[in-house]
């Protein structure tokens, strides 16, 4: 998962027409927030297995597999040598996901109901906390 | 219990590694810039320090050259941490004087085992 995550030299002198310094720029805003995403959902999966709530730990595995999907998909988008639009994109929306972005967005959505249900007295609607 | 200072100027990232590192056994303490960074070190005298390279006020190569030729904190290790593997930037790390690297997002068993190594070199 290490080489998986981490950029290479090739990738950062891949030409492009944003210019290098533009694009380390693009990479370290879209990185950072993501990294927080995989970050914070190690985090509690961290603490659901110490804490022993292992019914939570199945959706923040799905969540932590989205986020490096997340950070798979900006590093092929961001690398790629010509904008990206059309056949492009899509390609690039594939990227190297093992699962379709349905199959995806339904393991998100699911682990967030959960997540809501899990969290709520029955029959009480609630809106996600969000960070400070 | 071993006092890892953390220089880190991102209030999530501060959370997260300093959330994992208490739940491991270590103490943490959090500096928000580099040239607090440096402050701490002479004051608490941590047993290691993780350093975020991109830091506002003094940066992560400058406070790491300021520490380790200072002769009080100069036998503290020192981790780099970069949200980016740029070219250069692990070499940059070990010129300023790190005694390691490790990029975001963090791997905690990995980032645990050097942290683990570092501080059984240390010497007494």
């Amino acid at each position: 998962m290490s080489d998986a995550r981490a950029e290479t030299d090739q990738d950062i002198t891949t030409p492009n027409l944003f210019g290098a310094a533009a694009l380390r720029a693009l990479r370290h805003e879209l990185r950072t927030p993501i990294n927080h995403i995989i970050g914070c959902g190690e985090m509690l999966l961290d603490e659901a297995g110490d804490d022993d709530l292992p019914a939570l730990v199945p959706d923040l595995e799905a969540i932590c597999a989205a986020g490096d999907q997340l950070l798979a998909l900006m590093t092929t988008a961001s690398t790629q040598p010509t904008p990206i639009g059309g056949s492009d994109r899509q390609r690039a929306c594939r990227g190297p996901s093992p699962i379709s972005s349905k199959e995806r967005a339904g393991l998100v959505s699911r682990a967030f109901t959960r997540a809501r249900s899990s969290t709520s007295p029955a029959g009480t609607a609630t809106t996600p906390a969000r960070p400070g | 219990m071993p006092k890892i200072l953390l220089v880190e100027d991102n209030e999530m990232n501060q959370d997260m590694l300093s959330r994992r590192l208490q739940r491991k056994g270590y103490e943490v303490v959090i500096a928000v810039d580099g040239g607090q960074g440096v402050a701490m070190a002479h004051s608490l005298a941590p047993d290691l320090i993780l350093m975020d390279m991109s830091l506002p006020v003094l940066d992560g190569w400058e406070a790491t050259r300021q520490l380790k030729g200072a002769p009080a904190t100069r036998d503290i290790p020192i981790i780099a941490l970069t949200a980016h593997a740029m070219s250069g930037d692990r070499e940059k790390a070990f010129e300023a004087g790190c005694d390691d690297y490790d990029t975001k997002p963090i791997e905690l068993l990995r980032l645990l085992e050097k942290i683990q190594a570092l501080l059984e070199r240390k010497p007494a």
